[in-house]
């Protein structure tokens, strides 16, 4: 029997999809690559994800865990590869509310993760951009929001989590062993569920400081109260005007009194529209491109952006900035920004889009996670390294 | 016929950025079906492909709420539709439907 008729009897019927339509569905994802599957199955179970993984490894097929297929880096299209699409594990249970946790399957996207917390009066704080990611898909880019600023990234929010290996070996993951399957971007496990940390609904108020030039901005940032803020972000002049805030500032939103903006509708109308500035940017025909900067980078790269003309904005708090620029201008972008030091990625993760960019030493680590985990190389191939 | 775009500058489908806020309310995420998400819809017709797919949407103007490019999703979706319908392509279901509803039948029946 060949590989793809064993395949379609990995999962019960109706799972398992190589028609011409299925096929273009999972053809792309939100990064504007493309690339025909062979195949895609919808496990069910584990023991599902078990066999697939057992028999892709057999017979040397490639496979990429999928979830919702918004990601903008590649990582899940693969021209001739098996999607493994995880979005039937989609159980939201357990709700620890001494702990302050959930079990969530891979597939429960951040939308419906968060419709069912806040009736019990909780919520999912890291909430990207796009709500219709799923949280496997999000751990597996270590994706950063504004709100990283408080909880930090997904090794600060994931407590444990269930994966298998590319051999069909099932691990449960915490301390080190679970810091090498965040960010990884499914090449060496794919992700099952997670225990994820999530904090009580609050209240919501801001302050809005005036910084008129890099130097401000950070100070501004600095002076912050330590407790209470949840995200300090940055627009400069271009990405104020397009939210109609007076002229380049830092925007704070706390979860208490303590701004002195207290109307809720307007915070929460002001935070959704910087959720959409990339995608205004987009429509406009620009890139956003993001750079992960450190402290002593951050003063060096707005002022980039300034000399350039480069619209900047971004979660200052996190290290994190965006910068829009002509697609044209992309590569002149990397080389200026790429001279200070700063990576590309910490928002999106790299993808296949990206890989280039990974650096060499952390390239190397990869690779040795992928010799203990996957050795066959099997899994996402392509994607970081 | 008009399509509401025309009027209140909304954008076609080539502005679509495959983001899939459209689909927070589609079917896509009870059959979790890929070829029935509203995503789809658009890029087939974004991308000009002739596939009985387009028909799967149910143009009830939800995703079009969600979509942060203001791309008008059931008019695009329509127009793609009627290009296939030219070429007599539309799917046998709907042509039949039509069929019905010339004769005055209950094309529900
Ligand atoms: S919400 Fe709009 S831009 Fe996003 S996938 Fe749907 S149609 Fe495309």
């Amino acid at each position: 029997m060949d590989a793809e008729r064993l395949l379609r009897r990995m999962v019960d019927q109706g799972d398992y999809a190589a028609d011409e339509e299925s096929l273009l569905a999972y053809s792309y994802d939100a990064s504007g690559l493309e690339g025909r599957p062979l195949a895609v199955l919808k496990p069910r179970d584990e023991e599902q994800v078990r066999r697939i993984l057992v028999h892709a490894n057999q017979y040397r097929l490639p496979v990429v865990p999928r979830g919702a297929g918004t990601g903008i880096r590649g990582g899940c299209v693969k021209e001739g590869a098996v999607i493994l699409d995880l979005r039937h594990f989609d159980a939201i249970e357990r709700l620890d509310a001494q702990r302050r946790t959930v079990d969530v399957g891979a597939g429960v996207t951040v939308r419906e993760l968060n419709a069912a917390l806040a009736k019990r009066g909780y919520r999912f704080p890291l909430v990207p951009d796009d709500e219709e990611a799923t949280i496997g898909g999000l751990a597996s880019q270590n994706h950063i929001t504004e709100e990283s600023f408080l909880v930090g990234d997904y090794h600060d929010v994931i407590e444990q989590a269930t994966c298998f290996d590319a051999l069909g070996r099932h691990h449960l993951l915490k301390g080190a062993d679970l810091a090498k399957a965040i960010g990884t971007e499914g090449i060496a496990s794919v992700l099952l569920t997670l225990r994820v940390k999530v904090l009580p609904t609050h209240k919501l108020t801001a302050d809005i400081f005036p910084a008129k030039d890099a130097a401000a901005a950070l100070d501004a940032l600095d002076s912050l109260p330590k407790k209470g803020a949840l995200l300090a972000e940055y627009f400069d002049a271009a990405a104020a005007r397009l939210l109609k805030l007076e002229g380049p500032c830092l925007l704070v939103a706390y979860a208490n009194d303590d701004g002195s903006y207290k109307d809720r509708e307007y915070v929460e109308a002001l935070l959704a529209k910087r959720k959409g500035l990339e995608k205004t940017l987009w429509a406009k025909g620009l890139a956003a491109e993001e750079a992960a900067l450190t402290r002593e980078q951050l003063p060096a790269f707005l002022n980039l952006c300034a000399k350039e003309g480069w619209m900047c904005f971004g979660h200052l708090g996190g290290g994190i900035l965006l910068a829009a620029v002509e697609r044209t201008e992309r590569e002149t972008f990397w080389n200026k920004t790429l001279a200070l030091g700063a990576l590309p990625g910490g928002k999106h993760g790299f993808g296949r889009v990206k890989r280039e960019y990974v650096p060499q030493e952390v390239k190397k680590m990869l690779l040795e996670l992928k010799e203990e985990r996957d050795y066959n190389g099997i899994l996402n191939p392509g994607v970081l390294v | 016929m008009t399509f509401r775009r025309e009027e209140d500058g909304r954008k076609g489908a080539d502005a679509c950025i495959l983001c899939r806020l459209c689909d927070a309310g589609s079917s896509y995420g009870v059959t979790l079906d890929e070829r029935r998400s509203l995503r789809h819809t658009v890029w087939l017709a974004k991308n000009g492909r002739e596939s009985a797919w387009l028909y799967a949407a149910m143009l009830n103007g939800v995703g079009e709420k969600a979509c942060p490019m203001s791309i008008a999703i059931d008019d695009a979706i329509i127009e793609a539709r009627r290009r296939m319908a030219a070429k007599g392509l539309e799917t046998k279901e709907n042509r039949e439907f039509f069929e019905k509803v010339r004769r005055g039948v209950n094309p529900y029946a």
